[in-house]
């Protein structure tokens, strides 16, 4: 049992997960844009004895959200009240950064700040009078760059000290209207209030005009709930009459205003002419360029490709041999029975297949890490914007779409940042479409196989044909199933940093893991299954037609003849891939490899070169794996939606490959 | 005063009014746009989105958006 529980919030990419994990020694994943954490993250350290319980939660700008994972971080910010919030500042962007931490002082919440970001403030030779700004908020605020640990062993001296401070609410005057509807509503909710509520009466009161559809929400089920929230409102509508402007705004900016006077008293820039364009500014003037923004993008990716080939496809073969070699010895040496079969065929020739292309992952993670490092993911949704909004999508989009080329579950998550519902579902319903590094496997071994001069470009096509594929679809669904605007882009854009090599190997590392990890789980599980099947009834030759593997696969079989690969050993792969779609590779090595001859070497036997290209269609296309369905499924929520997903690839998958397959055949 | 989309680069401006919804107002004030604000046009990608400065921070704004918000320029 954890003795104290704390929270760590703040506003988008201010450090809470850099934080987090340097207190707690996890490795969650840190990133340079605003959305990065979309799920709370628990974790736990000791100090002094004391076992601490540390929640991460995602970034947000104020205790309003506007979107889902806004909404998490608001919700637990006001309701759970944990033993020490600990608010996360970034001290390079002070102002706006002390919204939030103004909003929860108001809310009376016990408060540690972390100053973040130091070496930037000291960079920019800007002076923080730190003890003013701790004595003038009246709660501890201490100075920390996460990055580099420095500052936290401060931290948790203090968060330890503060855990028993009760601290009076925040009062800030909003002037003489404002004021008399706040203590009218303020009556009126001390009378009906219970002890579920433990937030101070002026705070809800306040919370309520300004429209804060969570709070009222939860105000609802207070006894006389209905009868306050309908009091709020007529109080706002007066205000916003009285004031001439919407309530909510001038309280926002009334804060603003108090947090300005702060920072006056406490923070000196050294004057510089304003128009100042820094280095940052210049990168952006040609990546966000009109015409050049969208080429380099692609340019990049391209560039990306032929390093995942060129670099890694030299040491995936000497991986190949390694297995090859192994497989051979393994037979040599136990003889030919069933063992030595489940050895080596099953287990070598299967896994062993997969984790050949460990190399060729890495590399595709080690770009996409340098991508999210830099600061480029939020640029990519500003270059996008124009082109998502004629989709129905929104600029943020872009964000899952480049992430679903590392894996579809985070990607899918990452929708959560979409504030329009709408958009949300549509990023997620297309997202299956960008090719995940499973599928990388499958196009690095037919490429190499069948097309080893071009398989660059070929490895290429694929992904943009899985772009194009969403593209089209997001056309469809929008046009058929969604009415409704799709919100406007409101995005920060970081400043772009070096990405540091030790977060990137990180970064590569736990990704490979996962990689190997699933290797000697999920597809050593489905490999020896199919070898099991492969090799029943007793007395049947391995692998082949009579066994069972060989009459489920017949049954399919005919589906893919259309497509050029109608035999059953490719129906199995096909069907056995959903359940990752690394198994794909695995089962073709399962049933088709095996002694000395790699699966690079079989393969020629069953596909000629164009059913080869139709099969790495059909792969990148036919279904979304079982764990990306589930996450389709909760997080849409609706079973209707990750039915459409699933059969809408199977359909495109099958089309594209029977389509393309045909053609070739008309021209070649 | 004229809308965002329609500010050159370089230039420093003070924004006047936000005709959006109440939602639309809310959200970009929680950032620090609001009536009062100065903003410097880093990149105006008319008819896409616009870049900002706002003190040392950087936003994005669609075009939708940039249109509805209206500004008047900060002679120095
Ligand atoms: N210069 C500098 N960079 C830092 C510091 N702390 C974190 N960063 C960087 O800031 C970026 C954002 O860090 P995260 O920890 O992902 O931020 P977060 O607050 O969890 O972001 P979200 O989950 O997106 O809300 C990363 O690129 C970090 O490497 C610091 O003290 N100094
Ligand atoms: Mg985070």
């Amino acid at each position: 049992m954890a003795e104290i529980t704390i929270c760590l919030g703040g506003n988008p990419n201010a450090g809470k997960t850099t934080v987090f994990n340097k207190l707690t020694g996890a490795h969650q994943k840190v990133g340079n844009w605003p959305g990065v954490t979309v799920e709370k993250k628990e974790g736990e350290y000791t100090y002094l004895g004391k076992t601490i319980r540390v929640v991460d939660l995602p970034g947000t700008y104020s205790l309003t959200s506007y979107s889902l994972d806004e909404r998490i971080a608001s919700d637990f910010l006001v309701k759970e009240h944990p033993d020490v919030t600990v608010v996360i500042v970034d001290a390079s962007n002070l102002e706006s950064n002390l919204y939030l931490a103004i909003e929860l002082l108001e809310l009376g919440a016990n408060l540690v700040i972390d100053l973040n970001m130091m070496d930037v403030v000291r960079h920019k030779k800007w002076q923080l009078d730190v003890e003013k700004l701790s004595k003038t908020l009246g709660v501890p605020v201490i100075p920390t760059v996460a990055k580099k640990a420095e500052g936290l062993e401060t931290l948790r001296q203090t968060i330890l000290a503060a855990r028993d401070h009760q601290p009076e609410p925040l009062k800030i005057n909003y002037g003489l209207e404002v004021e008399e509807a706040l203590s009218a509503l303020t009556d009126l909710i001390k009378r009906s209030k219970d002890s579920s509520l433990y937030a101070p009466n002026r705070w809800l009161a306040l919370k309520l005009l300004e429209n804060n559809t969570q709070i009222k929400e939860w105000v609802r089920t207070l006894p006389k709930g209905e009868q306050i929230i309908s009091k709020s409102e007529d109080l706002a509508t007066a205000l916003n009459d009285r004031l001439g402007r919407d309530v909510e705004a001038f309280v926002i900016e009334k804060r603003f205003g108090f947090i300005s006077g702060l920072v006056r008293k406490c923070c000196r820039k050294p004057l510089g002419p304003e128009e100042r364009i820094s280095i940052s500014d210049k990168i952006d003037q040609l990546v966000l360029n009109r015409w050049l923004g969208i080429p380099i993008f692609l340019v990049f990716m391209w560039f990306t490709f032929k390093l995942v080939f060129d670099l890694g496809n030299p040491l995936a073969d000497y991986i190949d041999t390694g297995f090859s070699w192994l497989g051979g010895q393994t037979t040599a040496l136990l003889g030919k029975n069933w063992f030595s079969s489940l050895l080596s065929e099953g287990i070598i020739g299967g896994v062993g297949s997969v984790l050949v292309f460990l190399p060729n992952i890495l590399i595709l993670f080690l770009m996409i890490g340098i991508l999210e490092d830099c600061g480029y993911m939020s640029r990519a949704a500003f270059v996008m914007d124009r082109f998502m909004q004629r989709l129905g999508l929104h600029g943020k989009s872009s964000i899952p779409m480049i992430l679903g080329f590392g894996c579809n579950i985070p990607a899918i998550m990452a929708c959560r940042t979409l504030e329009s519902p709408k958009d949300r579902i549509l990023t997620i319903l297309i997202n299956p479409f960008m090719s995940c590094s499973a599928r990388l496997p499958i196009y690095v071994l037919f490429a190499g196989a069948f097309f080893p001069r071009q398989s660059g470009a070929v490895i290429f096509s694929l992904y943009i044909l899985g772009m194009v594929m969403a593209i089209l679809t997001a056309l469809l669904f929008n046009k058929l199933f969604f009415k409704g605007e799709s919100s406007p882009l409101i995005m920060e854009l970081p400043p772009y940093r070096l990405p540091t090599v030790k977060n990137i190997v990180m970064h590569m590392w736990h990704r490979a893991s996962v990689f190997i990890k699933n290797a000697g789980t999920i597809i050593l599980a489905g490999v020896i299954i199919i070898w099991l099947l492969a090799s029943m009834p007793v007395g049947v030759e391995y692998a082949s037609e009579q066994s069972w593997i060989g009459q489920i696969g017949k049954i399919f079989a005919p589906l893919f003849a259309p497509a050029g690969f109608g035999f059953w050993q490719a129906a199995v792969a096909l069907m056995f891939g959903i359940v990752a779609k690394e198994v794909v590779v695995g089962t073709l090595g399962t049933l088709l490899a095996g002694g000395e001859e790699g699966l690079s070497e079989v393969l020629p036997q069953f596909f000629n070169g164009l059913a080869a290209l139709s099969f790495m269609v059909m792969s990148l296309l036919y279904i979304p794996c079982i764990a990306t369905i589930g996450v389709i499924r909760s997080e849409t929520n609706s079973w209707k939606w990750t039915g459409l997903a699933v059969g809408w690839s199977l359909l495109v998958g099958w089309l594209s490959a029977v389509v393309l397959y045909q053609l070739g055949q008309l021209f070649a | 005063m004229c809308p965002l989309c329609a500010v050159e680069n370089g230039r420093i401006v003070e924004v006047m009014d936000i005709r959006g919804g109440r939602g639309m107002a809310g959200r970009l004030a929680v950032m620090g746009i609001f009536p009062g604000s100065r903003l410097r046009m880093i990149q105006n990608g008319r008819p896409g989105p616009v870049m900002v400065a706002l003190d040392e921070k950087r936003f994005g704004i669609g075009y939708g958006m940039a249109h509805r918000i209206f500004v008047r320029p900060v002679t120095e």
